[in-house]
This record gives structure tokens, C-alpha cells and sequence, in this order.
């Protein structure tokens, strides 16, 4: 009998740690937050933080039928703080609901903030999950808030809008590089930059904040950007080019351009032993596509097939030798990792990161470009 | 799943270009391999259960099994965070785990699931230190003693996940305590395997 009365305890007393959402908040008591902006304080030292709002009860589609997309579905609440934890307590007083970061798709930093150092900003955000590790890291020359205010045409929920670029690969193979996670992942690893994406004016038609290359960083500091004809020779260097689309010019003096569907770039960066003092950087970029048209395209042969080929390389070998100058003499930061690559290959030739970066600058660059194309081959070519 | 984000590059170079700082860093392995503890717990059971061959083969394929899921675990974190990452982290596995994202909503609230193997493992390793405990203690004292002891185990384990607010406090005397009894166990592990062999000899004989 003792026994079983001691089962029955044990099983009521078990029963009462099964107590579900004990801890649940209501929806009407929060604010989801979508993403957060830092600002600097012009006015004095410290942030300004700037936090977009979801509007839940907009999203529902209203009685007229249309999708809710306007600029009600989101609010936009600014703080000044001495740091960023400061800030987004000062927001939390000033609203009712309870600031709920599970939702957070984006970081925006403004770019004169981002030049004094992004860790301190950064660091307490990831140390207290305020913000997750997959947030897309952004750097805007503009107003961080005036960012967030941007409500686009297009998506309902700005952040999303945002998201999606990356989400549906887009712009790069592995974007997981300009996330919180691959910032910190890149700024902790030797021989390597870290990188963000750089954010421009609104796009008047779209009603949206513009993606116009890499911001590029030396540590934690930013120190310039990648305009987007060099990101897209970065993302050919860094084996991070999507399929997609691209457009060449038939020639340098000729307005004329054709496209090009690519299918796979690969890359392969090697760096040899030093002579002089300095080592040597070889640069091999292999790209395969179908040709997908153009006015310049007017026969469907090899020869032609020949001649794009050339075009395609000569362009590519532009694009990569640009972004190449572009880091090492202008920026002077090894965003491409050419340093990990060292590290990893050749770990007896690796003394550290202030050793790299008095030869990075002058290290002699070699690019090699290699391409397969081929035309599509729907229909037969018909004869007009 | 987080192999998705994976760059296998990460795990270069392969051989370290220096040995002292492998030799320098085996004192921490020994840190981590606070199950060594367990070995007391073995060794009275394939006493009691004197089956030498099932037991020590089950003893070796267990071993062998932590080893490939350890390295499973080393080989996910090292790939999708990369090594400098991974020693900056507390709990790199976890992090791994939370990087990949599912492809709908429906499924992005399973996420949860992917925390499961952390739960059992957390668990099991409960039950098992449990299980060793009160073998152990049945072993040198036995009856209503080892009883007694472990629900004083169990008691401490509800203390130590409920009560405290941060660890440390409680960590500065336990890593102090444990060292010691560690530093006598390993002292005494040799004695303790001896006395196995001869048990099992006499065994044998007396069969």
C-alpha cells in the first residue's frame, strides 16, 4: 500500500513540472521587432538606436481587399543611449509591449559609426542573443533610421524584403558571410576580413533600400566598399557567384551587350612561395554558361561561340584584376581571404596577421580566366 | 543539416605546423574527460555481471560509439564555424545547430527537434552517472546506504539546476573537489584493474 501511495506522489509530483507555456507572453503584448538600426549620436557621445515595429493588426487584409502593404504595417521607434543595450532599454520604456527580438531579420549600421569599430557595438547584442547570429549585417551611408522607415512596394514586411535577397541567393553562393555569425566567424579567423553588404539611397520605384555592393572591413573597422561591378569580381574570386544572369559588353568601345546564363564559376586562388620578400598570387576563375542572347548575337555558330568566349574572359579578367586593386591598393583589407589560403596551405609560410598585411599591399597578382560556353539549343536556328 | 553551411576548407591545415602546442594543449583534454570517472562504475559491474567477454566488448563498441559521435560533433562545428570561431564559443554544437534554418514556416517551429539529441544526451548522462552512482555505492557500502546516497545524488542534482543563479560560486569549490578525487581514482585505477584481473582468474579457476 506504502509503495503505492509513494508511485502515486512520485507521478503527481512529475505532473508538475509538465506546466506547458508557463512563461507564454500574449501577441497583443508584444512588439516584434524586425530590425534594428544604430545610429551615431550626432548631439552627443553614444547611439542612437532605432528599432522597427511590427504592426500586427495591419497585416490582416482589410475589408477593401488589398494586401495591407503600406506604410502602416510597421513603426519605427528612435532612442539615444551611451551604448546599444542603454538605447533599446530607454525604447522599452517608452512603449507598453514588451520588446520581443525573436524576429529580427536585419542590423543596419551607419557608416561613420561602422569606421570606429563594429565589436563594441556587436559584442553586446550577440553575447545577450538580442540579436541572432543569422541577422543580415548591413552598413548604410545614410541614416540607419531613415533606412528602416523604407516600406517596400513589393513585401509587406520590410525585413523581409530585405531577407529575401539573400534567402533566394541572389546576390551571392553562401551568404551566411554577411550574417552577425560570419562577421564575427570572419573577424575571429586570421588571415581573413570581414564583410557586410552595403546598403545605398532608396530606390524610388520600389520604394526600397538599394543593395550597391560590399562594405569592406580591416578588423572590425570599416574601411570602404565594393561597388557593384567589383563585388561581382570579389564574388568571382571567392567562388560566391550564384547561376544567374549576367550582362557583357561585346566590346569595350561597342554599346551593344549580350547575356550570358551562368550555370557554375569556379575558382582556385593559389599563392607561391615569396620571392623578394613578397609573395605571389594566382588567381584561376572558370566559368561555364549558355549563351542567352542579345542584338550582337547574330549566328549561332563555333566561331561566334569563339569570339564570345574571348569577350567573356577579357571582361572577367577586368572584373577580378579591379576588385583585386581595389583591396589590396585602395582598401588595403583581405576580404577575398587570401591569407586564410596561405594559413591553410601552406600554414609554414603563416606568421600572423601583422606580418600579412605588410606584404598583402604589394603582393604581385597573376588572373587567369578560363570559360565554357555553349549555346541553347531549344529550337534550330531558323533562317529570317 | 548545418553541413549545408559547411566549408570543409576549415578543417586545413591538417597537421598542426607545431607540435609543442598539441603537447601543451593534452592537459585540457584531460579536463574535458570528466566521464574517466565512470571506469569506477564499469569495473564493479563486469565484477558483478562476470560475463568478461560480452562486457568488455559492449565496454569497447560504447567507447567506440562516443568516439564517432564526438568526432561528428568536432567535424560539424569545425566545418561550419571554422576552428578560430569554434574555441571562441561556449557551446559551438548548439550554435552549429541554430545557423541552419528550414525551408517553410510550418516546419521552422520544429526547430526544437534539432535540440532532442542535446536533451537525451544531457539525460542519459544523468541516468548514467546516476546508475554508476548508486552501482558504486552498493558496491563499497551497499543496502539502505547506497539508497540513502542516492538521494542525496538526485537532491544535488535538483539543487544545482534550480537554486543557483550563476555557477561560479559553485563551480570554484566544485572543480577543487573534483580534482581531488579525480587525482585519487586515477592513483587508484591501476590497484582497482588488478584486482579485476585476479577476481576474474579466480573466477575462471574455481569454474
Amino acid at each position: 500500500m506504502k509503495k503505492k501511495i509513494g508511485i502515486l506522489l512520485i507521478c503527481l509530483l512529475v505532473c508538475l513540472s509538465l506546466t506547458g507555456c508557463w512563461d507564454a507572453v500574449e501577441l497583443q503584448k508584444r512588439a516584434v521587432v524586425l530590425m534594428i538600426g544604430i545610429d551615431q549620436n550626432e548631439a552627443g557621445q553614444g547611439v542612437i538606436v532605432s528599432l522597427q515595429l511590427a504592426r500586427p493588426q495591419k497585416f490582416a487584409p482589410s475589408s477593401k481587399g488589398d494586401t495591407g502593404s503600406d506604410s502602416q504595417n510597421i513603426v519605427v521607434v528612435s532612442r539615444s543611449g551611451v551604448e546599444v543595450t542603454d538605447a533599446i532599454r530607454q525604447i522599452q520604456l517608452a512603449i507598453d509591449r514588451k520588446l520581443f527580438f525573436g524576429h529580427v531579420h536585419g542590423l543596419v549600421i551607419q557608416e561613420s559609426l561602422a569606421r570606429h569599430g563594429l565589436l563594441s557595438i556587436m559584442d553586446p547584442l550577440l553575447q545577450s542573443r538580442t540579436v541572432p547570429r543569422e541577422a543580415w549585417l548591413f552598413v548604410s551611408h545614410h541614416s540607419a533610421r531613415e533606412v528602416l522607415k523604407q516600406t517596400p512596394a513589393l513585401d509587406a514586411i520590410p525585413s523581409t524584403y530585405l531577407a529575401n535577397f539573400f534567402e533566394n541567393r541572389l546576390f551571392f553562393k553562401r551568404p551566411y558571410e554577411v550574417t552577425l555569425g560570419g562577421f564575427h566567424q570572419r573577424f575571429a579567423t586570421p588571415g581573413i576580413e570581414p564583410i557586410a553588404v552595403w546598403l545605398d539611397v532608396e530606390d524610388k520605384a520600389l520604394s526600397a533600400p538599394k543593395i550597391q555592393g560590399l562594405a569592406a572591413f580591416l578588423g572590425d573597422k570599416f574601411v570602404g566598399k565594393l561597388n557593384p561591378s567589383q563585388s561581382l569580381g570579389w564574388e568571382f574570386i571567392v567562388n560566391q557567384f550564384p547561376r544567374s544572369p549576367l550582362t557583357f559588353s561585346c566590346a569595350s568601345d561597342q554599346p551593344n551587350r549580350f547575356v550570358i546564363d551562368i550555370r557554375n564559376v569556379k575558382s582556385v586562388i593559389r599563392v607561391s612561395a615569396y620571392q623578394m620578400g613578397v609573395p605571389q598570387m594566382w588567381v584561376r576563375v572558370e566559368l561555364h554558361g549558355y549563351v542567352e542572347g542579345g542584338n550582337y548575337i547574330l549566328q549561332q555558330d563555333q566561331h561566334e561561340l569563339q569570339v564570345l568566349k574571348q569577350r567573356i574572359a577579357e571582361e572577367l579578367q577586368s572584373m577580378v584584376q579591379t576588385s583585386l586593386t581595389q583591396c589590396q591598393q585602395t582598401l588595403e583589407t583581405d576580404i577575398l581571404g587570401t591569407g586564410l589560403f596561405v594559413y591553410r596551405h601552406n600554414p609554414h609560410m603563416w606568421h600572423g596577421d601583422k606580418e600579412w598585411y605588410t606584404m598583402f599591399h604589394r603582393m604581385k597578382t597573376s588572373v587567369h580566366t578560363e570559360v565554357h560556353l555553349d549555346f541553347l539549343q531549344t529550337y534550330r536556328p531558323i533562317s529570317l | 543539416m548545418p553541413l549545408v553551411h559547411a566549408d570543409f576548407g576549415n578543417l586545413l591545415p591538417l597537421w598542426p605546423s607545431s607540435w609543442g602546442a598539441i603537447m601543451d594543449s593534452c592537459k585540457r583534454v584531460m579536463d574535458l574527460l570528466t566521464g574517466l570517472l565512470l571506469l569506477f562504475v564499469y569495473f564493479p559491474l563486469i565484477h558483478r555481471y562476470s560475463q568478461e567477454k560480452i562486457s568488455s566488448r559492449s565496454v569497447l563498441i560504447a567507447g567506440l560509439g562516443v568516439i564517432f559521435f564526438n568526432s561528428l560533433n568536432v567535424l560539424v562545428a569545425l566545418s561550419v564555424l571554422g576552428p578560430f570561431e569554434t574555441s571562441s564559443l561556449q557551446w559551438p554544437i548548439l550554435e552549429a545547430i541554430r545557423i541552419q534554418k528550414l525551408p517553410s514556416l510550418f516546419l521552422e517551429r520544429l526547430d526544437l527537434v534539432f535540440f532532442l539529441p542535446v536533451l537525451i544526451a544531457v539525460s542519459s548522462a544523468v541516468n548514467l552517472y546516476a546508475f554508476g552512482a548508486y552501482h558504486v555505492l552498493s558496491q563499497y557500502n551497499g543496502g539502505v546506504r547506497s539508497k540513502l546516497g542516492m538521494g542525496l545524488y538526485f537532491f544535488t542534482i535538483i539543487l544545482l539546476a534550480t537554486l543557483p543563479d550563476t555557477l561560479d560560486h559553485i563551480l570554484l569549490w566544485y572543480n577543487w573537489a573534483f580534482y581531488v578525487v579525480e587525482g585519487l581514482s586515477l592513483f587508484l585505477l591501476p590497484v582497482l584493474w588488478w584486482k579485476n584481473v585476479l577476481f576474474l582468474q579466480k573466477t575462471e579457476n574455481v569454474s
